[in-house]
């Protein structure tokens, strides 16, 4: 911005072109300016080759001595241990993309691994019985406190002080070897 | 983290509950491997009887259109009942050799949560499943001998040396698989 009465500044659109012509003048060629002219192109063109021989062989220099620099620098730190203590894992595994990962873990496989693996279905029909478990359980508990109330009864009658014994043996007893 | 495998072993172990006794009411999980008592039984064979009337007569009727199939001029009518009563009888009989061999339950053993078993607590197998029901249909009134009985068994139960237990799930170990 510029305020009323100010120069414009540079940059605001007005540019100035200059262009200049060397008009050659025959005669004046100093010999002295073009045999420093011919040795600085000769040392440039020295130079460059020496440049990129140089170049070249600190690369390939580099190349083999870096890795083996390396690996005895790595081979004398625990990195894993320098990795533990001093960087923060959470914090690059919070700024990880899950979506990009998950999407590349097979996740419904693993779903049905997992559900023949614990016999989901199993579990299912077991829990619930095909039935209203909750309803049927209520009628069993009905008919388990009738049963008792009656053999109450019954071993009263017949003086029978201990109740009745009316375990039966499973045959995960008789597999034990009990 | 559990592995399957470690599930699987806790589960066989008892460490873990099992997910099928979950639903038990905790008042009844004691009575589990239990021999029943007489009204839960009763209740079954009502059931299963009530049962093999029902499908005695969808059968009769099933059969019935298809004989007015082969014959369109047949006038519905009932079979004599003693008929009837032997045809129940023998499904009835197979009925419950089927299911106690198989699974040890009829229906009506499964609605009230028990199961049949011999005295080792085993499935029956297919000879003592066949005598056990054509003895129980032929002497009902030995049911009764549960309410005596100090060890809650009828008279078939004595004799056959079979029980009937609580077992108000199928449970994930079947205690009828043998090893």
């Amino acid at each position: 911005m510029t305020t009323p009465g100010e120069q414009p500044d540079e940059g605001t659109g007005q540019e100035v072109v200059l262009v200049v012509n060397q008009v050659p003048s025959p005669g004046a060629t100093n010999p002295v300016s073009e045999l420093v002219g011919l040795a600085a192109g000769l040392v440039g063109a020295v130079a460059s080759v020496i440049d990129h021989t140089v170049t070249a062989g600190v690369n390939a220099a580099l190349d083999r001595v870096v890795p083996i620099a390396v690996n005895v620098v790595v081979d004398r730190i625990d990195l894993t241990k320098i990795v533990l203590e001093r960087v923060d894992i959470d914090a690059i595994v919070a700024s990880a993309n899950m979506d990009k990962i998950i999407d590349r873990v097979p996740m419904v496989d693993i779903a049905n691994y997992i559900i023949d693996e614990i016999d989901l279905p199993k579990i299912i029909r077991e829990s619930t019985g095909g039935i209203a478990t909750d309803a049927v359980n209520a009628a069993r508990m009905q008919t388990l406190s009738i049963d008792e109330f009656i053999n109450k009864i019954a071993d009263s009658v017949m003086f029978r002080r201990k109740g009745r014994n009316s375990e039966s043996p499973t045959s995960s007893d008789s597999a034990s070897g009990q | 983290m559990t592995s399957f495998e470690k599930f699987r072993q806790q589960l066989a172990a008892g460490e873990v509950p099992n997910p099928a006794q979950v639903v038990i009411p905790e008042k009844a999980k004691s009575k589990q491997g239990h021999r029943s008592g007489i009204v839960t039984r009763a209740l079954a064979v009502a059931i299963d009887i009530s049962v093999t009337i029902v499908v005695m007569l969808v059968s009769y009727g099933l059969l019935w259109l298809f004989l007015l199939l082969i014959a369109p001029i047949k006038i519905f009518e009932m079979p004599e009942a003693s008929w009837f009563f032997l045809a129940g009888f023998v499904l009835l009989w197979a009925y419950c050799t089927a299911s106690w061999a198989l699974s040890g339950r009829t229906l009506g053993n499964h609605l009230m949560g028990i199961q049949v078993v011999d005295y080792k607590g085993n499935r029956l197998g297919w000879p003592l499943s066949a005598l056990r029901s054509i003895f129980s249909m032929v002497f009902p009134i030995g049911l009764l001998w549960v309410v005596v009985s100090p060890t809650n068994r009828s008279v078939q139960d004595t004799i056959l040396r079979t029980g009937v237990v609580h077992n108000w799930s199928v449970t994930l170990i079947d205690p009828f698989v043998k090893e």
